[in-house]
């Protein structure tokens, strides 16, 4: 299953970078010899928390930095989120209407679904902790 | 943004490279309304290349989408691989998208229209 990984990224809250943050969690997950669908959809939820809190955390101000966690082990991968931003209260979000179409409203829900752990905790200092996990198979 | 831009009997082809997230959602939906430029218009997007599709992603096909059925124009997806179908299929907009397994069949599909 590949040894214990721990690393850390420091980003910038712009939308273009959120590329690098899937491939640096990407490399080092295929380094752990993590299958390829948790990838992918830890590369999903990942980049549809990060959306979040670059557009709605930090108003895309480039000037604002964001920290990543990853925890690889035997039994799961894991990825930690911390921002400074304005913490956004995942409770007073309308219920999808999947009859609808809806163009937007997907990001949170799909984060629930893509993952097997998801929490969000508002931190006492401003800011949300966010943290995906997906178990490995 | 990666993309290139065909022409396929009348059938208008836009092929995506690369993940379709929200850093390119802007572009994508300026590129895709340029296409969908009538009642005549028939576009297919095809997503063979294409590693990843965000919920932001999603809203520029449903929006385009919809422009193209009120302008009573055509609009297609064709070829996802299996992780960007999923995305689909989770926010159910499957049921309102056309999304064909492969490329050859949407521009069947089209041609017959």
């Amino acid at each position: 299953m590949g040894d214990r990984v721990s690393d850390k990224l420091t980003l910038p809250a712009q939308l273009e970078r959120i590329d690098d943050a899937r491939r640096w969690s990407s490399s080092w997950a295929r380094e752990a010899a993590v299958d390829e669908d948790t990838i992918q959809d830890l590369e999903l939820a990942m980049t549809e928390a990060l959306s979040n809190t670059i557009r709605h955390g930090y108003g895309e101000d480039p000037a604002q930095n964001i920290e990543l966690w990853l925890d690889i082990d035997g039994q799961r991968i894991a990825l930690t989120i911390l921002d400074r931003g304005q913490p956004y209260d995942a409770s007073q979000r309308p219920p999808i209407d999947f009859d609808a179409g809806q163009e937007g409203g997907y990001g949170l829900y799909l984060m629930e679904q893509l993952t097997d752990e998801l929490s969000r905790t508002p931190r006492e200092d401003g800011g949300t902790l966010v943290t995906l996990v997906k178990y490995r198979k | 943004m990666r993309y290139s831009l065909e022409q396929d009997n009348g059938i208008k082809v836009v092929r995506l490279e690369g993940p379709t997230d929200v850093s390119q959602a802007l572009e994508l939906r300026d590129l895709l309304g340029q296409q969908i430029d009538g009642p005549s218009a028939r576009v297919l997007v095809d997503l063979s290349d294409v590693t990843l599709v965000d919920s932001s992603g999603v809203g520029v096909f449903v929006s385009a989408h919809r422009r193209a059925a009120d302008a009573g124009a055509k609009f297609v997806l064709a070829g996802p691989a299996a992780g960007v179908g999923r995305v689909f299929e989770l926010t159910r907009t499957n049921r309102l998208l056309e999304i064909f397994p492969s490329v050859d069949e949407g521009l069947e599909a089209l041609r017959a229209e």
